[in-house]
């Protein structure tokens, strides 16, 4: 079966999806509990360290050309080590996004439909997943294209819009809580960086293989900056003394936008996008999912999976009680999720493959 | 021919048909090419314009009316709330009502004979627009929405391309009434997942914009006359230049 | 499944969709709404409110093209809270209230010596309520000040709240206040919140007694010496400490306080003419930097030290001026000089020392100061502003007249 074939601008793309559905619901929050107004220098010293972790990952990847983590980790521990990490790829994704989907649906119906209960809304999603998924799997990937550059822009709209009412001095004193909250910390805030997941199942998919570097570094780097300018938009426009936790922080910073009397009230606008790219982000990792479990089981085609997936998605999403549950574990647990199987197992993995790589062939 | 496409001509059809054709090529008409660049692109931002408020604008008022009132400025709620005082329909009937006769009336014109045929476009529109909101059966704002949808549906140069979107506004419009934005939103995702999963003859549908590839000059934009010098990268080409570098040889080469 | 039963599955999906979400689009469509311009809330018996609300009917726009003014509906309800009081008012009102162009909400001032942060707060959590709504607190009950608001130059009184504080720019004699900004001072360490100061017009101009009106030091809203039909207006400010109000500030002051917060355009002021005794000139002031504020901390009483910049431009002309001469424009801007110096170093000391209030938020200059928030915190900058010392450096070149520069 023929694999289909991503450009380089579509790979930046796809790791950029991540981030920016995160940022709209309490990404900027979360990031700025602990560093209050050290936030941007923070980010700054995580962002030069996310880079230099990519850019590792990368060179460990280049032992092994053309197969993601999957097929590392079947070299590493065989069969059941690759079923092992397929697994917890599979569950990681799966929940994150179920626990995503569903804080989103709680605060449009919070804002918008206050009468209709939450699996209506959650089901339309899904109706959007399951028919989207079944085109071609490039499609996905060139909507995701078309519909990334938009949300880049309309935060930057925000950024700029809302300067009038920001107040520089906040991002003094300078070192927030301390140098060690500020730094040490601080690293937890590296979960924010999760579209480096999308990094280790690349390879195969890529048209030019010997880009993988430059994609690694300038989705890193775009991912920083786009954080840096949601994140400061919050310091700026609204004090971190006293934390009166809101649900969708950006989506407030979006309320005070107002040009004259004839623009006001520009959220539903924004809205709209941010819906949009949480949809091409809803199907972009399904259609991972997909993949990986196709290797991992080889099946023939995947067009039962597409119901499958989807209303497994729909039931995690209903398994939290009420939005306390849910957020709360976007707040808590999901960080250390990203930590974890992001950064820690993936990496060792890596490390593991390249050193037994190395073994054998000064053995042989 | 000369881009770089195969073109079929059957005796007896009056049309040719050209492959591969894509997204660009449908809203572009065979005239820009022999205006002034600067003119001819302004045509092209145009067609986009047109070509979004032919399938968004419908869905968007109902949308905005039924779930987002907020967005509206309040002198422009105002003027909507009085103009629909005495109006028993809600919104998305009289909608549905209005854009049915608009396409009732477009397809009786075709077939009307040519000695009342201009009458009709203006009796249709005119007496049925006016007289409705007499009426008081719909409001005066609706019917400037219709219109101006109907109008930006002929700006469109290709026949199936414009059909194709008054043919989904009835969707979003659907959709808009049932979840507001995000019902649209939704909408428009599955859409452009439709419209970006389309090949012609192996070529993307959405080339150059997704997969980005270098246009080199055979975007969406007109570029002069004599900066037009390769052919669009996804015909392959044998021959990628048209004309040489300096085409103007008598400008720049003494 | 042949295509006919996908297709019918297709529709009853759609029905049924339309279906659930109708409860939402059934209490939010356009027809069933009827929109709130203003909010006032009074205080009534018992911790109890009264809440005052104001709606629109629509303006009939005629064959002509020509429109008549709209009545406006003023409906008061008693209850214990706000929340409460929109309830009671959907039971008797045909249509549901909705707050999403709510434009002015109104706080009387007995109700805000008690403390408003309880309403503040359900306000803000409201999905409706804009942000940019601006938050006036009245001297006389809310609902007089919005039974008396009759705009004379607007139809829709809509327009008129959209409006009125658009002199904040150009005159300065009271702010912008919103309703979001004086939620996030009210939870801000660094700074006081502020509100517009509104009450009701004296009707007789006659009954203002000797008062001097080239000071202007008096001039705020229930006793400013204006007549029109327009019974309310807007005229300085209300500061507060916490939630609870703790002073007003009047029309010169309200300057004071919008050129700290650099929001001013230009301002007018009247000072005496170097070369004729007696006679006043006035000059239009606008500032050219943001002022420029340095705070040291190393004792408990801060010393703020402030430099401003202004230039000004003569507006009252007479027949033997001569405003090309260098020195007579020296001469006038050491007076515009003196004039404002004194205008804000009492201005300061009055948020200092009489309201103990810190409303300019001149904290967050003192952050440069400190490397943590905790040390920030101990400092409590909040009690130590009741210490603190002022000096004010003003700067102000006068140009010349306007049109006329010679005579």
């Amino acid at each position: 079966m023929t694999k289909s074939k991503i450009g380089t601008l579509e790979a930046i793309m796809l790791i950029l999806s991540i981030v920016v559905t995160h940022t709209i619901l309490s990404l900027p929050r979360e990031v700025t509990v602990n560093t209050k107004s050290a936030a941007i220098i923070n980010l700054i010293f995580v962002s030069i360290l996310a880079i230099i972790i990519s850019y590792i990952i990368v060179k460990l990847l280049k032992n092994f050309p053309g197969s993601d983590i999957i097929d590392i980790s079947e070299v590493l521990g065989g069969k059941a080590l690759k079923n092992i990490i397929g697994g917890i790829f599979i569950v990681y994704f799966l929940v994150t996004t179920s626990i995503l989907l569903r804080n989103f649906s709680e605060s449009l119906r919070i804002i918008h439909y206050p009468m209709t209960n939450i699996i209506f809304i959650l089901f339309l999603f899904i109706i959007a997943l399951c028919s989207a998924n079944r085109l071609a799997f490039n499609a996905s990937l060139k909507t995701n294209l078309l519909i990334i550059p938009f949300v880049l822009v309309s935060m930057v709209f925000l950024f700029f819009a809302n300067m009038n009412k920001f107040i520089p001095e906040r991002i003094f004193p300078i070192f927030g809580d301390g140098l060690i909250s500020t730094f040490v910390l601080g690293i937890g805030n590296l979960s924010s960086f999760a579209g480096i997941a999308f990094l280790y199942f690349l390879p195969p998919y890529l048209k030019k293989p010997e880009k993988l570097k430059k994609i690694a570094v300038i989705s890193t780097g775009i991912s920083a900056i786009y954080l840096i300018l949601c994140v400061s938009t919050l310091l700026f426009m609204f004090s971190f003394f006293i934390t009166t936790n809101e649900i969708t922080p950006l989506y407030n910073a979006t309320r005070y936008i107002e040009f004259g009397s004839f623009f006001q009230r520009l959220e539903s606008a924004f809205l709209l996008i941010w819906t949009l790219a949480f949809a091409c982000y809803l199907s972009i990792v399904t259609k991972f999912c997909m993949s990986i479990f196709q290797k991992l089981t080889n099946i023939e085609t995947k067009k039962p999976l597409i119901d499958i997936f989807g209303l497994l998605i729909l039931a995690i999403a209903l398994v939290p009680k009420d939005y306390s549950i849910s957020s709360n574990f976007e707040t808590e647990i999901y960080p250390y999720l990203v930590l974890g199987i992001v950064f820690f197992l993936s990496l060792s993995i890596l490390i593991l493959a390249n050193l037994q790589k190395r073994k054998q062939k000064k053995s042989a | 021919m000369l881009k770089g496409r195969v073109v079929v001509i059957v005796n007896g059809t009056p049309y040719g048909i050209i492959m591969p054709a894509v997204l660009i090529d449908f809203l572009t008409s065979p005239e820009d090419t022999n205006l002034r660049v600067n003119f001819a692109n302004f045509l092209r931002g145009l067609r986009v314009l047109a070509a979004f408020i032919t399938l968004l604008l419908p869905g968007f008022y109902v949308a905005i009316t039924s779930f987002h009132q907020e967005i509206l400025p309040t002198g422009l709620l105002f003027s909507i709330l009085a103009s629909r005082e005495n109006v028993p329909f809600p919104i998305i009937l009289e909608i549905l009502l209005m854009e049915f006769s608009f396409e009732l009336i477009r397809e009786a014109s075709l077939r009307v004979p040519s000695a009342i045929g201009s009458t009709i476009g203006i009796v249709g529109a005119l007496v049925l627009g006016q007289a409705a909101v007499s009426a008081g059966i719909v409001s005066p704002i609706l019917i400037i929405i219709v219109a101006m949808t109907g109008i930006s549906s002929f700006a469109i140069p290709d026949y199936s391309f414009g059909f194709h979107l008054r043919y989904f506004r009835f969707a979003f419009v659907i959709l808009g009434f049932m979840a507001g934005f995000l019902g649209i939103a939704l909408g428009l995702f599955v859409y452009i997942s439709l419209v970006c999963s389309l090949r012609s003859f192996g070529v993307s549908y959405t080339v150059p914009f997704a997969p980005a590839t270098n246009s080199k000059g055979n975007g969406y934009l007109l570029s002069p006359i004599w900066k037009r010098e390769y052919r669009p990268s996804f015909i392959a080409a044998k021959k990628e230049t048209e004309q040489p570098h300096f085409s103007m040889k008598w400008k720049y080469h003494k | 499944m042949t295509h006919l039963t996908r297709n019918l599955i297709i529709l009853i999906f759609i029905i049924v969709f339309i279906m659930a979400f109708s409860g939402s689009y059934l209490s939010l469509s356009i027809d069933n709404l009827a929109y709130v311009l203003a909010i006032g809330i009074d205080k009534a018996d018992n911790d109890n409110l009264q809440v005052t609300f104001q709606f629109s009917t629509t303006t009939q726009a005629t064959e002509s093209g020509s429109s008549e003014k709209a009545p406006s509906v003023v409906n008061s309800v008693k209850s214990s809270s706000i929340s409460s009081a929109i309830n009671l008012l959907n039971g008797y009102m045909g249509k549901q209230l909705n707050l999403s162009h709510c434009k002015v909400i109104i706080f009387s001032e007995e109700l805000a010596l008690d403390g408003i942060s309880e309403e503040v707060y359900t306000l803000i959590n409201d999905t409706q309520i804009r942000p940019s709504a601006n938050i006036v607190i009245s001297k006389c009950p809310a609902k007089d000040y919005i039974e008396q608001t009759s705009p004379e130059l607007e139809n829709l009184i809509s327009k008129y709240y959209e409006i009125f504080t658009n002199s904040s720019k150009y005159s300065g004699f009271t702010a912008d206040s919103t309703i979001g900004k004086f939620f996030n001072n009210l939870i801000c360490k660094m700074y006081q919140p502020t509100a517009i100061l509104g009450g009701l017009t004296t009707k007789d101009l006659d009954s203002e007694s000797n008062l001097d009106y080239h000071e202007n030091n008096s001039i705020k809203s229930n006793n400013a010496p204006i007549q029109g039909e327009n019974g309310a207006e807007n005229i300085g400010m209300a500061a507060f400490y916490r939630d609870k109000i703790v002073g007003e500030l009047t029309a010169l002051e309200s300057i004071a306080y919008l050129t700290l917060e650099d929001d001013i355009n230009r301002f007018l002021i009247s000072i005496p003419d170097p070369k004729n005794t007696g006679r006043y000139l006035d000059i239009y002031i606008s500032p050219t930097k943001s002022p420029k504020v340095k705070i040291d901390t190393s004792t408990s009483s801060p010393f703020i030290q402030m430099e401003l910049k202004f230039s000004g431009q003569i507006y009252s002309m007479s027949d033997n001026s001569e405003y090309l001469n260098t020195d007579i424009l020296n001469e006038i801007s050491e007076n515009c000089n003196q004039y404002l110096e004194t205008l804000f170093s009492n201005y300061l000391y009055k948020t200092s020392k009489e309201f103990k209030s810190d409303i300019n938020g001149l904290g967050k200059y003192a952050l440069k100061n400190f490397f943590r928030t905790e040390e920030f915190d101990n400092y409590d900058w909040h009690t130590n502003y009741r210490n603190a010392f002022f000096d004010v450096k003003v700067d102000t070149t006068v140009k010349s007249g306007m049109l006329i520069t010679d005579t």
